[in-house]
């Protein structure tokens, strides 16, 4: 292997590796964020009843 | 709803950030004249080791401060700091080996710095196993953070290795004054890619911070 495979195989790891994360950690906090909504819902309508 | 904003400029930020410090790494940087260009690695190997490294300090400061108050969203930061510094400290186990490879002719070797680094990572997977294992969730938030205090001993040590003791690895950077051993068209290109990774950094720690504490809110309103 070249020098440059080496270093785009370098380049690639850490894009995907950094994208992988954002979009789980923007998906875990959509995930969150909406199940807390239901929560919270479904918790004023036990209070209501 | 400003705080959404705000978070989404931090992400487009953060990223055109990333985008740009390639753009100086790959082409902007000049050709190292022994290595090639194979040392471009090294604008993102020495940023992911620093930001492992902050992601660890911050671990270590928020389990001082989880012991003393006992405060769950110090237990938080801590368990976030430790998650985003294991993906960055893998990184560099990574991307230090496949620099390795054409300069040393060898993946791996056991030499001081690698092999700190290795414990390093080592650590702190065992502190994020600590957390997962222990049935008690506070009992286990309290022996992580003694063992998130404990372990951040080695990060001075990964850092000082390559002066204390002979090693294969290049010498030091940061740190040495006026840029190190670093020529002057190399200065730029790295100081932005710190910065860069620190920014992205920051982003995701705000993100996955903002994600575990909803997560934990959720399960304290499931155990009601």
């Amino acid at each position: 292997m070249s020098d440059l495979h080496y270093l785009f195989s370098a380049f690639f790891v850490i894009w995907c590796a950094l994208l992988l994360l954002m979009l789980h950690t923007v998906n875990k906090l959509a995930r969150a964020e909406k199940e807390l909504k239901q929560l919270n819902i479904a918790d004023r309508g036990t209070v209501q009843k | 709803m400003q705080s959404v904003k705000s978070l989404k400029i931090l992400i487009l930020l953060s990223w055109l950030a990333i985008i740009l410090a390639h753009y100086f790494a790959l082409i902007a940087a000049p050709t190292e004249r022994t290595m090639g260009d194979i040392q471009r690695i090294f604008y993102f190997h020495v940023p992911s080791a620093w930001v492992s490294f902050l992601a660890f300090f911050i671990v270590c400061v928020a389990s001082i401060q989880y012991l003393r108050r006992g405060e769950p969203s110090w237990d938080t930061l801590a368990r976030t700091a430790a998650e985003l510094g294991i993906l960055f400290i893998t990184l560099v186990l990574l991307t230090g080996p496949l620099w390795a490879k054409p300069v040393w002719n060898t993946f791996w070797t056991w030499d001081a710095r690698l092999t700190t680094s290795f414990i390093l990572w080592l650590t702190y997977i065992a502190y994020l196993m600590l957390r997962g294992y222990t049935l008690d969730p506070e009992r286990g938030a309290r022996f992580a953070a003694v063992f998130g205090i404990i372990g951040f001993v080695n990060v001075p040590l990964v850092y000082m290795s390559i002066r204390w003791w002979r090693t294969l690895h290049p010498a030091p950077v940061i740190g040495e004054g006026g840029g190190g051993g670093l020529a002057p068209g190399m200065i730029f290109p790295f100081i932005f890619a710190l910065f860069a990774f620190t920014l992205l950094f920051i982003t995701l720690l705000i993100l996955r911070y903002r994600a575990n504490t909803l997560e934990r809110c959720i399960k304290e309103i499931k155990s009601r």
